[in-house]
C-alpha cells in the first residue's frame, strides 16, 4: 500500500515538475482553430466571443485605456508602420476590428507574436468592443505607405473587376458585411495580406476572396494593391 | 467604498482617475468632461482595490512609517540614496499600492520586502503608496552612456523581428507611465535590469496577463541593459505627479 502511495506521490511530483518547467519563460500560446483549410469552414460564423463583443456597446473612453497595450506596436495613434509590419487600425470599421481581434483570440487568424498582448487576461470581451469604438473614431491622416505606381491603369481595372464590389469604389469597405476599409492602409501591409490570402495562410479569409485571389500572379497582386494603397485616406 | 461615492460622478480618463485617487492632491472640484462616463464594470474593478481599505489612514501617518522603515533604502522622498534600490517617487499610486499589497502577501516575491510589508495593514500600505506617489522624482544616473542610443531605439520602436513592443506604448513616450504601467523615467538602471531579468526567468510573476514576462522573454541581455540605461537618463517631468 505504502509503495503504491509512494508511486502516486512520485507521479504527482513529476507532473508538477513537468507543468512547472513547461510554464517557465513560456508565453501564452495561441490556440489553433479550424479555418479555411478545413472542410465545412464557415466564414465569419456568428457565434462565441465575437458575437458577444458585437452585441456589446463599445465605450471609446474605456477603449482608449484598454488600447494602451496595443500602442507599443500599432503606434500611439494607431497608425501602424509604413513597412507593413503592423497595420493601421485608426478609422477601421468596428465590426472589422472586432472580427479580426476575436479571430486572433480564437486561433482562426494566426499571429503568434500578437496573441500574448490580445488574449483574455489582457483584454476583456467588453474591451474588444471598447477598443473598436475608440479606434474607429480616430482620424486617418493621408500620409501612409503607398506602392511604386508601376501600372496604375491596370491596377484600376483589376480593382474594378475584382475588388470594388466588396471593398467599395473609394476603398471604404462595408461595415455591415465585415469587409475592411482598405483606403489609407499601408501598401506593404495590404501586399502581405493579399499574398497570405492567396496562399491560404490567412486562415480566417473570406472564401470568395480566396477564390478570386487564386488567379492572381504576383505581378497582378502588386499592381492592384498599389492602386488600392493610392485611394485617398478619407 | 462609500467614502468616494464613486457612482455620483463621471470619470473621463486615466488622468482624472490618477488625480482622483491621489488623496492629498485631489482637486476640490474634479474637472469632468460632460461626455465622459466610466461604467460600473470599471468601477467595480477599480474602487475596491484603491478605495476599500484606504479610509482612516492619511498620508501624514505614512510619513512616520517612511521615516522609521523605508528611508534607509528608498529615501525620505522616495528617491532612494542607494543604487539598485528602486525609486518610488512619482510612481502611480494605484501601481505602488498593488506592489505593496503583493509584496506583503507574497504574490511578488522579495525576501527583503516581505517581512517589512507584512507588518502593515492594507490601509497603511495604501497610505504609503499615496505618499510616495506624491513625491517629486529626481533625475536618474546613467551608468553606461554607450548603451543609451540603442536603448532609446528599443524604447520608442521596439524590436519588430522578435516582437518586442515599444516600451513607449504602455509607459508613454516620456516615461511617465499610467496606473497599469508604472512611471519609468529616471529609474535606477540596475533595478530596471534586475526586474527585466526577473520577468524573463519567471522570478517576478505579478505582471498583468504575463505581459512583462512575455516582453522580457523576447529581449536579450544587451537589450535589457540598453533600455535600462536609456530609462535612467530620461528627463524627469518637473510637474510630476
Amino acid at each position: 500500500m505504502s509503495g503504491e502511495s509512494n508511486v502516486s506521490k512520485m507521479i504527482a511530483v513529476m507532473a508538477i515538475l513537468v507543468v512547472g518547467s513547461a510554464q517557465a519563460g513560456d508565453e501564452p500560446k495561441q490556440p489553433v482553430a479550424p479555418g479555411i483549410e478545413s472542410p465545412g469552414y464557415i466564414w465569419n460564423e456568428m457565434r462565441g466571443e465575437k458575437l458577444l463583443a458585437l452585441q456589446a456597446k463599445g465605450d471609446p473612453l474605456r477603449g482608449e485605456i484598454a488600447f494602451e497595450v496595443c500602442r507599443g506596436c500599432h503606434g500611439m495613434d494607431a497608425l501602424g508602420e509604413i513597412d507593413g509590419t503592423y497595420p493601421r487600425l485608426a478609422g477601421q470599421h468596428p465590426s472589422v476590428l472586432i472580427k479580426q481581434l476575436a479571430d486572433v483570440r480564437a486561433g482562426i487568424r494566426d499571429n503568434r507574436k500578437m496573441y500574448p498582448f490580445a488574449e483574455e487576461h489582457v483584454v476583456t470581451t467588453q474591451e474588444i468592443a471598447d477598443i473598436a469604438a475608440y479606434l474607429s473614431a480616430l482620424p486617418v491622416p493621408e500620409a501612409h505607405g503607398i506602392g511604386p505606381g508601376t501600372d496604375p491603369e491596370r491596377g484600376r481595372s483589376l480593382y474594378e473587376r475584382d475588388c470594388i464590389e466588396c471593398h467599395g469604389p473609394a476603398g471604404e469597405g462595408d461595415p455591415t458585411n465585415f469587409y475592411p476599409r482598405v483606403a489609407g492602409q499601408h501598401y506593404l501591409y495590404l501586399l502581405r495580406q493579399m499574398h497570405d490570402i492567396r496562399d491560404g495562410k490567412r486562415r480566417n479569409a473570406n472564401p470568395e476572396m480566396w477564390e478570386v485571389s487564386k488567379n492572381y500572379p504576383d505581378e497582378d497582386i502588386q499592381v492592384v494593391i498599389d492602386y488600392m494603397s493610392r485611394l485617398p485616406s478619407d | 467604498m462609500g467614502a468616494f461615492a464613486p457612482t455620483a460622478i463621471g470619470i473621463p480618463g486615466v488622468q482624472v482617475l490618477r488625480e482622483y485617487f491621489d488623496n492629498d492632491r485631489r482637486p476640490t472640484s474634479i474637472p469632468i468632461k460632460p461626455k465622459g462616463r466610466v461604467t460600473m464594470t470599471t468601477m467595480l474593478t477599480v474602487i475596491p482595490l484603491i478605495a476599500g481599505p484606504f479610509v482612516g489612514v492619511e498620508a501624514k501617518d505614512a510619513k512616520d512609517i517612511v521615516a522609521a522603515e523605508c528611508v534607509a533604502c528608498h529615501g525620505l522622498d522616495g528617491n532612494g540614496p542607494i543604487p539598485t534600490f528602486p525609486k518610488l517617487a512619482g510612481i502611480q499610486q494605484e501601481y505602488l499600492a498593488k506592489q505593496l499589497v503583493e509584496l506583503s502577501d507574497g504574490t511578488r516575491k522579495s525576501e527583503v520586502m516581505k517581512p517589512i510589508a507584512e507588518k502593515y495593514s492594507q490601509a497603511e500600505l495604501f497610505a504609503l503608496a499615496t505618499y510616495f506617489s506624491g513625491q517629486l522624482r529626481k533625475p536618474g544616473v546613467v551608468t553606461n552612456p554607450a548603451l543609451v542610443d540603442e536603448g532609446r531605439a528599443l524604447y520608442h520602436q521596439g524590436n519588430k523581428e522578435t516582437g518586442v513592443p515599444a516600451c513607449a506604448g504602455c509607459h508613454k513616450p516620456d516615461g511617465t507611465g499610467t496606473p497599469r504601467s508604472p512611471m519609468l523615467a529616471g529609474q535606477d538602471p540596475a533595478y530596471t535590469l534586475q526586474q527585466l531579468r526577473n520577468f524573463d526567468h519567471d522570478i517576478r510573476t505579478n505582471d498583468r496577463g504575463r505581459l512583462m514576462r512575455t516582453i522580457a522573454g523576447r529581449m536579450n541581455e544587451e537589450e535589457m541593459r540598453a533600455v535600462s540605461e536609456y530609462i535612467a537618463g530620461m528627463a524627469v517631468t518637473p510637474a510630476q505627479p
